[in-house]
C-alpha cells in the first residue's frame, strides 16, 4: 500500500464529500427559511466575543476602582486594597485587550503554521490569566470587600468587621490556593466532570496551562522538523 | 449579474471552488451540524478575508489556506473546551457510502474499503499532518504545500516519507489482522487488499 494509490480512493472520497456538502446545503438552505437566518456556533466569533465582553467588564471595574483610588488616595487602608485590585483588573483588562486585538486582525489567508501559531499563543495567554484569576481569586477577596464595602454602603471594614478579621481572611486566602490546586488536580482525574466544571478544575490544576504550551511546542516541532 | 461587484465576483470565484469548503469541513468534521458550522464559518472567513485577496494569485491556493486556517482552530477549540469530533456519527461518510452503493462504478466492496482505510488513516493523523495529506491528494505540488502550510519544501518532502512509512505500516496491520481472521477492533470493515 502506497500514499499514491491512496488518492484513487481519494477521488471516490471528494465525491462523497462533495455529496455531503450539497446535502448539508440543502438542508441548511431549508433551515433558515424556517428559522431565519441561524445563529452560528463558530467557536472562533465566541471567542473574540467572550474577550470583548471581558474587556468591557475589565474597563468598567477599571474605572470603578480608579475613581475608588483617587477618591481615598490619602487613605492607605483603602487605597491599597483598591490600588492591589487595580493592578489585578489591569493585567486582565490589558491581556484581554491585547488577545482581541490579535485575534481581530489575523490575517486567515497568510500560511497555516503562522495562524496557528498565533492563536496558541493567544489560548496559552488566555489560560494562563485564567489560572492566575482562579488563583488569586482567594486573595482579591478581601481587597474587593474592604472597596466595595466603602464605596457603596460607606462602610469601614477595618472598623466594622476588625483588622483581625481582615488579617485571617487573608490568611486564609493564602492557605485555600494550595488546597484548591490539590482539590482541583484530583479532580481533573475524573472521567465524569461536565465539561464546564472540566474546563475550571483544569485551569486552576494548570493541566490547560500545559495542554496550550504543548500545542505551541508541537507547531515548533512540526515546523523545525527536517 | 454584474462581476464588478466584489461579494459577485467572490460569489462567482466561491462556487467555482466550492468542493474545497466540502473536502476541508469533511475532512475536521463528521458530524452533519458541526460539518455545517465548520463550512458556514470558513465561508464566512473567507468572506472577510476577500479585500486581502491578491487576484494576482491562484485563488484555489488562498481559499486552502483561509479553509485549512479555519478547520485546524475549529478543531483545536473544540479539543480545548473538552469536545472532541466523534469519528464517526450516524450521518457519516460510511453511512453515506451504504446508502449509494452500487451507483458508482469502481466503488464496490473493495474500492469501499481503500475510501475507509484512507477516511480513517486520515482521521488518525493530526491536524497538521491531514492538511498535508489533502493537499497532496490534491496533486499540489511540494512548493504550494510548503506555501500553505508555511514550512519548506525539505519539510514537506520528509513529511510525506514518514506518513508514507505510516501508511505502510497500518496497511500492513490489517492486513495481517485479516490474514488471522480478526474482527476489526473499531467494528469497522476490513480492508480487501489485493497488494
Amino acid at each position: 500500500m502506497e500514499l499514491d494509490e491512496l488518492k484513487s480512493a481519494w477521488g471516490e472520497l471528494e465525491r462523497r464529500l462533495s455529496a455531503l456538502e450539497v446535502r448539508d446545503g440543502a438542508r441548511e438552505e431549508a433551515r433558515r427559511r424556517e428559522q431565519g437566518v441561524r445563529r452560528s456556533r463558530g467557536a472562533l466569533r465566541q471567542h473574540a466575543l467572550v474577550l470583548a465582553f471581558e474587556l468591557a467588564c475589565g474597563v468598567l471595574l477599571s474605572l470603578f476602582v480608579g475613581r475608588f483610588l483617587a477618591s481615598h488616595f490619602h487613605e492607605p487602608k483603602f487605597a491599597l486594597p483598591a490600588a492591589v485590585l487595580g493592578m489585578a483588573l489591569l493585567v486582565s483588562t490589558v491581556t484581554s485587550a491585547v488577545c482581541l486585538w490579535i485575534l481581530l486582525r489575523l490575517d486567515y489567508s497568510a500560511p497555516v503554521l503562522s495562524i496557528q501559531r498565533r492563536l496558541a499563543e493567544v489560548r496559552a495567554t488566555r489560560t494562563r490569566a485564567a489560572q492566575w484569576t482562579l488563583l488569586l481569586a482567594p486573595l482579591l477577596w478581601t481587597p474587593l470587600a474592604i472597596v466595595l464595602s466603602k464605596a457603596w454602603l460607606g462602610l469601614d471594614a477595618y472598623a466594622g468587621l476588625g483588622a483581625g478579621y481582615v488579617l485571617l481572611n487573608l490568611a486564609v486566602g493564602i492557605l485555600v490556593i494550595p488546597l484548591g490546586i490539590q482539590a482541583a488536580r484530583a479532580c481533573a482525574r475524573y472521567p465524569w466532570l461536565a465539561p464546564r466544571w472540566r474546563r475550571f478544575v483544569e485551569s486552576l490544576a494548570g493541566t490547560s496551562l500545559a495542554r496550550a504550551i504543548g500545542a505551541l511546542d508541537e507547531l515548533e516541532r512540526y515546523e523545525a522538523e527536517r | 449579474m454584474s462581476t464588478d461587484r466584489p461579494q459577485d465576483r467572490f460569489e462567482a470565484l466561491l462556487e467555482q471552488h466550492r468542493g474545497i469548503v466540502g473536502k476541508v469541513a469533511g475532512l475536521y468534521c463528521h458530524h452533519a451540524e458541526d460539518r455545517r458550522d465548520l463550512a458556514q464559518e470558513i465561508r464566512a472567513q473567507l468572506w472577510r478575508s476577500f479585500p486581502r485577496y491578491d487576484s494576482a494569485r491562484p485563488f484555489a491556493t488562498w481559499m486552502y489556506r483561509v479553509a485549512l486556517n479555519v478547520a485546524i482552530s475549529f478543531a483545536r477549540n473544540a479539543s480545548a473546551r473538552g469536545r472532541h469530533f466523534p469519528a464517526r456519527g450516524g450521518e457519516d461518510l460510511e453511512g453515506l457510502a451504504e446508502r449509494d452503493d452500487g451507483e458508482h462504478e469502481g466503488a464496490g466492496p473493495q474500492g469501499l474499503d481503500r475510501v475507509l482505510f484512507l477516511q480513517r488513516f486520515l482521521e488518525g493523523q493530526g491536524e497538521l499532518d491531514r492538511a498535508l495529506l489533502l493537499l497532496y491528494m490534491e496533486e499540489h505540488s511540494y512548493r504550494a504545500i510548503a506555501e500553505v502550510l508555511g514550512i519548506s519544501e525539505t519539510n514537506v518532502a520528509t513529511k510525506l516519507s514518514r506518513l508514507k512509512l505510516r501508511l505502510r505500516r497500518d496497511a500492513l496491520h490489517i492486513e495481517q489482522r485479516d490474514a488471522r481472521g480478526e474482527p476489526a477492533k473499531d467494528g469497522g470493515r476490513r480492508w480487501n487488499s489485493t497488494n
